[in-house]
């Protein structure tokens, strides 16, 4: 992580003096400036720097029996919390290339005596570096390709994981389990124009490389994303804008089991300034944490900065 | 150790480096000389941490401009990464360390993107990573990693022009990509097998002649 923490701040003296051929410091399209979250990245070649730091809760947890030999143990609804931690910085290359590195956070944590049994605590770290290019642009559309590569450690204090391994007589069961995964990525993205008050952002992405999960050793994974964005300020004349995201994943890093995809949802309300974009998220986290457990719902806030050059 | 192929390979490359900075294009060439402290990342043995050392990276670097301050640069390099295996002992003492040394004949591919009126660089690209030998605590394991390895490269440069001759030093990420780790002989008692890949900073000086006209 500190390597990357070095290469960000390179990375940021080297793009300090932007090749400016582009239109304006934010993404606009036909009189349009775009809303874009963390969730779904938008689709214009800009320098920027970004942080965010958010937590969500989950709603109630009812997890079934646990079933030890011949025995049969009630437990107790749990919860889990979520924290993130994230931050990023993209510089202009030229006009029709960015590089970009991130660095990332998240913990998982199951905060009553049955989550924390059944879930453990999850610790997700890494970064991620790439280049995000130009590929088309109309007076209303922008299409970008991406590619990158992503180092993340999950870090799992797994109790239930480590009770099975010593039932079924694995070779140095583990409590606290450490997973390494490096994966490559690489995608489209695509922003509309609808109108000077209303801008679409989608995404799609495949990856492939270390699975997140001990359980498999390479996966392929994707990525699928659509925002829609609304900007007060040609209508109302205030600097204010809106957007609402989703997100569905088919490999999520925070899980214990692989249990197919996961969706993620963010609501943005943001100050958007000339050059800034100071935003407030509702996030919402539909997940199915275990197999044994039904899917749950989390909410959260998250408070983001990212400033344009 | 068997460094045969890989000397081999250096030569064709390097050839292959001049043929391409011909007169026909505006190129240089020239040779490279750092320091690696990438190490290894990943699953270690219970109760043992990796810790990075210093290794060696020499080698021949090419580029030629494909575009306006745009260059395409081949280094194919002798890159030593360096690790020591620290695992904690039951009595109370000195962990035991031993030390893991990875040599490859490395390929970065790279495009470099000229800042500042051609004084710094931004480079990026991929490199391809062929083992020549691979030892723990002086005993050859060279079978229990893969012979070839995918890798990102980030590098940023500052270019240093006296005469015709441009001095460069760059610092850059090197990611490897693929697991480095066969697996063989962990699938072979019926375990996971452990994932493995370096990763970690490079520090290199070099110096570039031009060839061909400009």
């Amino acid at each position: 992580m500190r390597y990357a923490a070095v290469a960000l701040v390179l990375l940021a003296l080297c793009a300090s003096s932007p090749a400016r051929a582009q239109e304006g410091p934010r993404p606009e399209l036909a009189g349009h400036t775009f809303v874009s979250t963390d969730l779904v990245p938008d689709a214009f070649v800009r320098t920027y720097a970004r942080t965010s730091l958010g937590a969500a809760v989950s709603q109630s947890v009812d997890y079934p029996p646990i079933v030890v030999g011949t025995d049969t143990l009630k437990v107790l609804n749990g919860s889990l919390n979520y924290a993130t931690l994230g931050l990023e910085y993209q510089g202009l290359m030229r006009d029709w290339i960015a590089a970009r590195i991130s660095l990332g956070l998240v913990t998982r944590l199951g905060t009553q005596g049955a989550s924390l049994v059944r879930e453990g605590i999850t610790l997700v770290q890494g970064y991620d570096f790439g280049f995000l290019i130009r590929l088309r642009q109309t007076e209303k559309t922008s299409l970008c390709g991406s590619i990158g590569a992503a180092n993340q450690w999950v870090t799992a204090i797994d109790m239930e994981q480590y009770r099975q391994d010593v039932a079924n007589g694995v070779p140095n069961p583990r409590v606290i389990d450490y997973i390494p995964a490096v994966r490559t990525n690489a995608g489209l993205r695509y922003a509309w124009a609808a109108s000077p008050s209303f801008g679409v952002t989608a995404l799609g992405q495949t990856s492939y490389g270390d699975a997140p999960r001990r359980q498999e050793l390479t996966s392929w994974g994707w990525d699928l994303g659509l925002s829609v964005d609304y900007d007060f300020a040609p209508s109302h004349h205030i600097p204010l804008g809106a957007a609402l995201a989703s997100r569905l994943t088919s490999a999520p890093g925070l899980t214990n089991t692989d249990n197919g995809s996961s969706s993620q949802t963010v609501l943005r309300i943001a100050y958007t300034g000339r050059n800034d974009v100071i935003a407030l998220d509702m996030l919402g986290l539909f997940d199915r944490q275990n197999s044994l457990a039904e899917a749950i719902w989390a909410g959260g806030v998250q408070f983001s900065m990212r400033t344009y050059f | 150790m068997d460094a045969r192929p890989g000397r081999l390979f250096v030569l064709v490359l390097a050839a292959a480096l001049v043929a391409v900075a011909g007169p026909a294009h505006a190129g240089s060439i020239g040779v490279q000389l750092g320091v690696d402290r990438s190490g290894v990342d990943g699953d270690s043995p219970p109760n043992s941490q990796y810790i990075d050392k210093y290794g060696l990276v020499a080698g021949l670097q090419g580029e030629i401009g494909f575009a306006h301050d745009l260059l395409l640069s081949l280094q194919p390099s002798f890159v030593q990464k360096r690790s020591s295996v620290q695992t904690a002992t039951t009595r109370s003492g000195d962990p035991i360390e031993r030390e893991l040394g990875l040599d490859y004949v490395s390929v970065p591919l790279l495009v470099k993107f000229a800042k500042a009126g051609g004084r710094t660089y931004f480079a990026g690209g991929v490199s391809v990573d062929f083992l020549s030998a691979a030892t723990l605590a002086g005993q050859d394991v060279k079978s229990s990693f893969n012979s070839t390895g995918l890798g990102a490269v980030l590098g940023f440069g500052v270019v240093f022009p006296v005469g015709r001759t441009r001095f460069t030093t760059e610092l850059r990420l090197a990611q490897g990509l693929s697991n480095i780790n066969s697996g063989g002989i962990a699938a072979a008692a019926g375990a996971l097998a452990p994932r493995l890949h370096s990763s970690g900073l490079q520090l290199i000086v070099g110096s570039l002649f031009p060839m061909g006209k400009r």
